[in-house]
């Protein structure tokens, strides 16, 4: 009876849940609107919507008798701010729901293969040692190197089983760490400080410069998961089942993981390791609308931008002082990711 | 040119232990034939080396006049549907979804499915009478659901032949007889070829045309210690209709086991001793 009953609600829910599943989807890729509207009007010096259309107009040429501080605080500080949070939350998103298809699993970080070790191994050498290397050169050379050694070691034979990738990202990630240490050991105390706090991942160095410098790259790996997210439900099926349909699997596992370790590099480099919102957004998407790529990765961008932008306004408003964001997500983050881990037994791994 | 599929002295060896060896077989079209052979006989290997999935040693294959070794992935998969061993998703991928991925061998590179992708999956989960699941999780239906939706993904990639890799294992005894029952419809309504490789003797006896009858190479040199009866020691026992085929002398130079062969209207039934 009960199960028959759950059928049936299912049945009747699919039935009505056309358009109104329709309609949720359109409202959520609209999302970034009103979080980027919101999050322009927060902050130690408030604005209103009108004010905000005002200061564009102004800036467009029309003026209409704003002091100049408003333009440097709205143009040189909360805009940049705005948009790069907004980028980083959208790659990070994005490049989680790949990695996470890549490897059949509901659990998996863009961090998985050492991208943040190797990028902040990069970031430390950069601060502490090699002061001439920019850091967002030096942590995003380093988290694809990480990457690339974790891919190359897991790949004997021209094949790279998911369970060697997941063991070989451990080991990179612990040599990273391990070289991390010795950086932070040989600097000194200004350096030290400059590294931890770049390792808590934070928006509030963003620049018009770190954004356009970010943004070539970025953009080449979403867009290449973008256009290719179909194939994701089918590498997320299984090597065997890829194969039995004509698809090399091998080769797409490597174009995903060029495009979301290019993406999620970028997104480190200038924003630091801010922890699990690759694993919330595309979950919490993935509970409602469920697991098919086509839906789910278009829906990342969006709301990973939305979410992100969001919780960096927390970051930056809710007290008087400035939290670093990856901080909070990580916070956030914890008790819903051991919450997913216990709903779902490990996510399902074989 | 001849239509079906040819295996000319084909070989095959795992990090250079030998599995399979002067393997010749005709498999005409529009049959159902069975590989049958106790474990480790290389029923699998053979079948992958079928649709290029592995590639043997020597010899080779041969589908519709066309070697497959020259043939593209995609190119094999629009001709051969196959459906690997017991599988499981960590996703709840809905049904749909997962027979939409059948369609992947006849969509280009940056596209998606589409309207007739989506119409083909369906008539394909008609066929194997799951139509009423489209919407379900794949993780929330039945074993013996999951097998005929896979098989139905096969069926979406609108193959002339369909290898199945051990469909019946892992099912309870109705489902088992279900989906070799779906299968014998497809293959008398559809016109597919299917090869499969299946455990029991007596599903192999009850639902094929021809069977394969596979014993396992002892992987030794061929010249025996005294035992003269096997001139050269290749795979294959017997191939043919299933009653010339599984006779208890076949069965007990296949498995190394007695069994005895049981009439019951018309029926044959092989018993263990």
């Amino acid at each position: 009876m009960k199960i028959e009953y759950g059928r049936r609600w299912q049945i009747a829910v699919h039935n009505s849940s056309f358009n109104y599943k329709g309609m949720l989807i359109g409202l959520f890729l609209l999302l970034p609107i009103p979080a980027f509207l919101i999050s322009m009007m927060i902050g130690t010096f408030p604005l209103t919507p009108g004010e905000i259309v005002g200061l564009m107009l102004a800036r467009l040429g029309m003026d209409l008798g704003y002091p100049s501080v408003y333009e440097t605080v709205i143009f040189q500080v909360r805009l940049p701010r705005v948009l790069m949070a907004m980028m980083v939350g959208s790659i990070l998103s994005v490049s989680g729901a790949a990695f996470q298809g890549i490897f059949r699993n509901p659990l998996v970080s863009p961090y998985i293969l050492g991208l943040s070790s190797g990028a902040a191994f990069g970031a430390a050498l950069s601060l502490g040692v090699i002061h001439w290397l920019p850091v967002q050169i030096s942590a995003f050379l380093f988290s694809l190197i990480a990457v690339g050694a974790a891919y190359f070691m897991a790949t004997t034979k021209g094949k790279t089983p998911v369970v060697s990738l997941v063991l070989s990202g451990v080991i990179i990630s612990a040599v990273f760490s391990a070289l991390l240490a010795i950086v932070q050991i040989a600097v000194d105390e200004k350096s030290l400080q400059s590294i931890v706090f770049w390792m808590m991942g934070s928006m509030n160095t963003a620049s018009w410069s770190k954004l356009e410098s970010s943004l070539p790259l970025a953009l080449a790996g979403c867009l290449g998961i973008l256009i290719l997210r179909w194939r994701l439900n089918i590498l997320a099926l299984g090597d065997e089942e890829a194969l039995s349909v004509g698809m090399n699997p091998e080769k797409y596992k490597a174009i995903f993981v060029v495009a979301a370790a290019l993406a999620a590099s970028s997104a480190v480099a200038v924003a630091g390791i801010i922890g699990l919102v690759g694993l919330i957004v595309p979950h919490m998407l993935r509970m409602i609308f469920g697991p098919d790529h086509r839906v789910l990765i278009p829906l990342s961008i969006t709301f990973g931008a939305a979410f992100m932008v969001l919780v960096d306004d927390l970051a930056r408003a809710a007290l008087g002082f400035e939290i670093p964001v990856g901080i909070i997500t990580t916070l956030i983050g914890a008790p819903f990711f051991a919450y997913l881990l216990r709903a779902t037994r490990a996510g399902g791994w074989e | 040119m001849s239509r079906g599929i040819e295996i000319k002295n084909l070989s095959f060896a795992y990090d250079g232990q030998s599995i399979l060896d002067g393997i010749d077989l005709s498999i005409e079209r529009g049959a159902i034939v069975t590989m049958l052979g106790p474990n480790g006989c290389g029923k699998t290997t053979l079948l992958k080396t079928l649709n290029g999935l592995l590639r043997p040693k020597g010899g080779e294959v041969i589908v519709d006049g066309r070697a497959i070794d020259r043939m593209s992935p995609p190119e094999i998969a629009r001709m051969m549907g196959h459906v690997p061993q017991g599988h499981r998703s960590s996703f709840p991928f809905t049904v749909l979804d997962i027979v939409l991925t059948g369609r992947l061998p006849h969509i280009s590179t940056f596209s998606a499915p589409g309207e007739r992708d989506e119409e083909v999956a369906k008539e394909s989960l008609d066929l194997v009478g799951a139509g009423h699941l489209t919407q379900r999780p794949y993780t929330q239906i039945s074993g013996g659901e999951r097998q005929m939706v896979m098989i139905a993904r096969a069926l979406a990639q609108e193959p002339q032949f369909l290898l199945l890799d051990e469909p019946t294992s892992y099912l309870d005894f109705k489902n088992q007889i279900g989906v070799l029952k779906t299968v014998r419809k497809i293959a008398d309504r559809e016109g597919v070829t299917v090869i499969m490789t299946l455990h029991d003797p007596n599903h192999a006896l009850a639902f094929s045309d021809h069977v394969v009858l596979l014993r396992k190479l002892d992987g030794k040199k061929p010249d025996g210690n005294g035992d003269g009866s096997h001139p050269h020691r290749a795979n294959v026992v017997a191939f043919g209709p299933p009653f010339d085929v599984m006779t208890p002398m076949n069965i007990q130079e296949a498995y190394g086991m007695e069994v005895e062969l049981v009439e019951h209207n018309g029926r044959r039934i092989l018993l263990p001793l």
